[in-house]
């Protein structure tokens, strides 16, 4: 069992993302994992069992199944997600709803995944994913899994001209479904859609890119240091999120090892610069390191918090400006992590 | 890449240290007090636990202070408490079934009285500093803070925009609520751009 000085902030517990499989039927331009029909790298249940089993015996919280496209890997998710089950995980599934060709299909597919054990479920679309899987997929799945009673979250690509917004969404689904289901079992998020290129500047809606006036409303990464991700190459990262696969620093661990989990954990949370980004952020360290060096021009090319985070890992002046001057990060650091325990342990005792 | 060229600044047991630190400022509020006047010899001998002949001088960040001094103060914690079961309650209330979420609880309300509390329940002394040069003749130095300058509330709209867009795709649940409402991150937020606005009114040579 990891000692109890390896969990901060009132014990809140980890989430374990496994991608069964980096394949995915979909091949989105900038692809946050980097899928594609092309990408064949998988694990095999046995890997994603000893994962399971390892995050039971660390204390994590829950489980989720992610990709590529897990449900490409049918029999072996059904099976991890009834392992998980038995293990008393909480299990997530994100998908992007290609098997829901029909609304049989659709139906049989969300009976077969509750009757597993799963959760929740997590669909996405927009722009890229409508290329390769239409909408009314969409549609079909979160009918069925909201007549299923099951937990549906959709995840909307947000650009300046999305195709598909959380409106025209709503309406269709307000058309089709209860409303108490809707009530009940239904959220819709919308997420700016990144390049994974930190140079190139996506188009969004107005007031969603960072600068100064707005770097304020900018807080800690809830991703790095809470979720661990098995990779469908067999890598551990310590943190999900996207364009995570190209950056080393978030590569802790392999799936060859035996205690992977753990060992990733232990090398992660030694890590510095991984506080600074959970507590600080990465769009703040940005601001920061450019205060420090006029040549680092950030304001208006971030809306997404990852893209701020690549640009930081991969951007030479940026890294040689924050070896140089993080010392003088750590004692602020230090302090905004007891405050933030603070904080929980107050929220903790209500 | 090579390892030394990596983006990591690897210690050793560090959550360790930082737990047993933090295990000292609970236990001793004064050793918290100063931390804060001068983290530097602090932070080398119980973090970094290294020598660091030059080590260089490292500093708490205003807002950091002045979010310390909120959460060291129990009144502060009460007024959070009873604020959110006055929020829980409104939204239970079925009087309010049809009513839109801005309706419920408009966001300038949230922000006001946040400020407001901070005000009351955090350290006056930085606050006022900061406030000192507004004309605030026919208000309260908290009015002041919140309905004097239109940008020092429009900063922390923007801060908490995090917390209304988390209660508009949200169920209306007190669960959800009392997360959101109490988000160490928007806490955090809310204390930064409080602090930063009412700097740049000031101005650099006030």
């Amino acid at each position: 069992m990891l000692h109890k000085n390896y969990y901060m902030l009132g014990h809140v517990q980890r989430t374990l993302s496994i991608m069964l499989t980096y394949q995915c039927t979909a091949q989105c331009q900038y692809c946050g994992t980097f899928s594609s029909p092309n990408d064949k790298n998988k694990i095999d249940l046995q890997t994603a069992i000893s994962a399971i089993d390892q995050a039971k015996e660390l204390d994590f919280g829950n489980i989720v199944f992610t990709g590529g496209e897990a449900t490409i890997e049918w029999e072996s998710l059904v099976s991890s997600i009834k392992y998980a089950k038995s293990k008393g995980f909480p299990v997530r599934l994100v998908t992007n709803a290609h098997w829901a060709s029909s609304d049989d299909q659709a139906n049989a597919k969300i009976m077969e995944l509750k009757a597993a054990g799963l959760d929740e479920i997590n669909y996405s679309t927009g722009n890229q994913h409508i290329k390769f899987i239409p909408l009314s997929n969409i549609y079909r799945a979160i009918s069925a899994s909201l007549s299923n009673r099951l937990t549906t979250v959709l995840i909307i690509e947000l650009h300046k001209n999305s195709l598909v917004s959380k409106d025209k969404v709503q309406f269709e689904i307000d058309r089709l479904i209860d409303s108490d289901l809707i009530k009940r079992y239904f959220k819709i998020i919308e997420s700016p859609w990144m390049p994974t290129n930190p140079d190139k500047v996506g188009e969004y809606p107005s007031g969603l890119l960072k600068n100064k006036s707005n770097i304020d409303s900018c807080t800690g990464c809830d991703s790095v240091l809470q979720t661990y991700v098995l990779q469908g190459d067999g890598r551990i990262s310590s943190c999900c999120g996207l364009g995570m696969r190209m950056i080393p620093e978030l590569q802790d661990s392999s799936a060859t090892r035996e205690v992977f989990l753990e060992e990733s954990i232990k090398s992660s949370t030694n890590d510095w610069f991984k506080l600074a980004l959970k507590y600080i952020g990465p769009e703040k360290i940005l601001a920061w390191a450019a205060e420090k060096n006029k040549n680092i021009v950030w304001e208006d090319m971030y809306a997404h918090r990852c893209q701020s985070c690549i640009r930081i890992y991969k951007d030479r002046e940026v890294r040689s400006t924050i070896k140089e001057h993080f010392r003088e990060l750590v004692a602020d650091l230090c302090f905004s992590i007891y405050l933030d325990e603070k904080l929980a342990l107050i929220s903790a005792n209500r | 890449m090579k390892s030394e060229d990596l983006l990591r600044f690897q210690g050793n047991d560090v959550l360790q240290k930082l737990n047993l630190m933090y295990q000292d400022f609970r236990d001793d509020p004064k050793t918290v007090e100063s931390f804060v006047d001068d983290p530097t010899d602090f932070i080398a001998k119980r973090v970094l636990l290294e020598s660091q002949p030059n080590i260089i001088p490292q500093a708490v960040s205003r807002s950091n202070k002045f979010l310390f001094s909120v959460l060291s103060n129990e009144r502060f914690r009460e007024w959070v408490r009873e604020y959110q079961d006055e929020l829980n309650e409104r939204f239970k209330d079925p009087i309010n079934n049809n009513k839109s979420l801005g309706d419920i609880l408009p966001r300038e309300e949230v922000i006001k009285k946040f400020v407001e509390a901070m005000y009351e329940h955090g350290d006056k002394d930085i606050l006022y500093n900061f406030v000192a040069n507004i004309d605030i003749s026919d208000k309260t130095e908290s009015e002041a803070v919140v309905t004097h300058d239109v940008a020092v509330v429009t900063a922390i709209a923007v801060a908490l925009i995090v917390v209304v867009t988390a209660i508009d795709i949200t169920p209306r649940t007190s669960h959800i609520l009392s997360n959101t409402m109490l988000s160490a991150n928007d806490l955090r937020s809310l204390s930064e751009a409080m602090i930063k606005r009412v700097e740049s009114l000031k101005g650099p040579d006030a």
